[in-house]
């Protein structure tokens, strides 16, 4: 071994950001996309139990009617809890957690950009979410029934950038992330349902969250192949993106140290 | 190269005091320089480490660095970083976190293996290639992390307790790695406790304490009006003669004495009056070095 580090032929000039896009896609599907599959394919699992249950029920009991609209009704669970649980998984710690454990202090010693660095995990783990989404729909299709609605992806991607942007602001702000990101989701909920005619104060406060709770009509048009209520669907997308290229300001401009 | 202007940093702490770690800090270190800096735990080194890197914002004045604000040179020019606590995340394997450091410093794809390699192989981490960081000892972490840090061809080079954790071998191996990075277009930045370290390393050694700059020592310069320092002294003859030569040397076996403090003046007359009487001398050196002294007088009073 010798006493002296050989001078590299390395001239100073950016860091390969594009390349390492595939290291952040590997993080993910290693350290939140088996994961989300894993809930997935557990849910999956309970839905084929329950249809197959009720299947067994309506047979003992002379029943003859469809089980299309349970299914609908699964497909449309199937896809809710995808998209949520993705987005948690997928979001927790995409900022907060370099900061947390002192992990930028190498990423950002070299020469790459901080918000374009986090930009393009937000885009590597949307892109890798949408992924596992399309194993999901085949592995739906393998245990409850083939089905492979053409508006899944663009309705997937959507609902996944608009929910991910929230997450994505409040882990560029917050720490406990997954935890802020699912509590403004169950407010955006049960305030839309409840306060969302309000005229008042209330309904003025609710109509400034995403309206989540109109997802689910969403996906339901996408389980039934009817037209898309696109509305709902533009207002989160739109809502998400705006919140994600706020949090790039946030992490651009943000101190990387806690003290 | 690197320049602090009436630098001041305050944070509130986990109880909502304010507390002021750097305040009034002004310091210029010029392209080529080896800088090191001292001061107890607490002073604000690493403070003014993440300042100068743009992990922070100053409250008051200004840095900079090459003439740009430190996260605009950073991001443009990278800079060659080893943290005080090396944080990389433990399930990453010791190779695969140099290829991927190699990536975002630029290291282009047909020379990165390579380069990982002579790193891996140049700081005798190779039988650990395969390991997960958190299998890592502290010594071999510390490594990586000095490697990470040597990936790209950096003008600036930031370390911040570097052989913290390193065995002897490994610290003196890691002396050597500094003087051999050495170069006219280099700044390089070391923050240690350890003075002797600094005393062989730096040029100059900027003493902090309560976040204020103390004093700045030049290592390098031995000036005839240096103050008075106790000596050791170790002869393989004429012992017999020290008391007499030096009034108050103090015998501490096997040929060594302890001189009471002298002028440089003084003890070049002593010595050679010695020489002249047939006494032969091994060896001459200070009790501390002048850099001890003068970090004992900066701070030591406080923290006595």
């Amino acid at each position: 071994m010798s006493t002296s580090i050989a001078p590299t032929t390395v001239m100073p000039g950016r860091g390969r950001l594009g390349a390492y896009g595939w290291w952040q896609m590997r993080d993910y599907l290693i350290n939140k996309g088996i994961a989300t599959a894993l809930i997935m394919g557990l849910l999956l699992f309970l839905s084929w139990t329950a249809l197959r249950g009720a299947e067994a029920q309506m047979a003992a009991q002379g029943y003859q009617e469809s089980l299309k609209p349970i299914i609908d009704l699964g497909f449309v669970e199937f896809m809710s809890n995808l998209i949520l649980f993705g987005v948690l998984f997928a979001t927790n710690g995409i900022v907060s957690e370099d900061r947390k454990f002192g992990y930028y202090k190498f990423y950002f010693s070299k020469p790459v950009s901080v918000a374009g660095f986090y930009g393009q995990k937000f885009a590597v783990h949307v892109a890798g979410l949408l992924l596992v989404a399309a194993l999901m729909l085949v592995a739906h299709a393998l245990v409850i029934e083939p089905r492979f609605p053409p508006s899944f992806f663009p309705v997937a991607a959507l609902a996944v950038i608009g929910l991910a942007g929230i997450g994505f602001l409040v882990s560029a702000v917050f720490t406990l992330d997954w935890i802020s990101l699912f509590a403004i989701y169950a407010a955006a909920q049960i305030g839309w349902t409840l306060y969302g005619d309000d005229p008042g104060i209330r309904g003025t406060l609710v109509r400034g969250l995403p309206p989540v709770h109109q997802l689910r009509d969403v996906y339901g048009a996408v389980a039934r192949g009817e037209p898309l209520p696109m509305d709902p669907l533009w207002w989160i997308f739109l809502y998400g993106l705006a919140c994600f290229f706020v949090g790039l300001v946030v992490v651009s401009r943000r101190r990387l140290a806690t003290s | 190269m690197i320049e602090f202007a009436g630098v001041g940093h305050t944070y509130r702490n986990i109880i909502g005091r304010t507390v002021r770690a750097v305040d009034d800090f002004s310091l210029e270190i010029p392209v080529g320089e080896v800088l090191g800096l001292a001061g107890p735990n607490g002073a604000g080194k690493s403070t003014l480490i993440a300042l100068m890197l743009g992990f922070l914002h100053p409250t008051d004045g200004r840095v900079t660095v090459g003439g740009m604000r430190p996260r605009e040179y950073a991001e443009q020019q990278g800079v060659g970083y080893l943290s005080e606590l090396v944080n990389i995340p433990p399930g990453w394997r010791l190779e695969h976190a140099l290829a991927r450091y190699a990536v975002l410093s630029g290291v282009p794809s047909r020379r990165q293996r390579a380069r990982v390699n002579e790193l891996i192989e140049q700081l005798g981490l190779g039988e650990h290639r395969g390991k997960k960081v958190k299998q890592l000892s502290k010594g071999n972490l510390q490594r990586l992390g000095l490697a990470q840090a040597l990936l790209r061809d950096d003008r600036v080079l930031v370390l911040d307790e570097p052989t913290h954790g390193l065995d002897p071998v490994w610290t003196q191996r890691f002396r050597d790695v500094v003087q051999s990075l050495r170069r006219p277009d280099r700044t390089i930045f070391i923050a240690s406790h350890n003075l002797d370290e600094l005393q062989r390393l730096a040029d100059r050694v900027a003493i902090i304490d309560r976040g204020r700059l103390q004093r700045i020592v030049e290592t390098r310069t031995a000036t005839p009006d240096m103050p008075a320092t106790v000596y050791h002294v170790v002869v393989a003859r004429g012992a017999e003669l020290m008391g007499d030569v030096f009034p108050g040397a103090v015998a501490l076996g096997r040929g060594e004495f302890e001189l009471p403090p002298l002028e440089m003046e003084a003890l070049n007359h002593g010595l050679s009056v010695l020489i002249a009487r047939g006494a032969l001398i091994v060896s001459v050196n200070p009790a501390h070095s002048a850099l001890e002294t003068q970090f004992r007088e900066a701070v030591g009073a406080r923290l006595a």
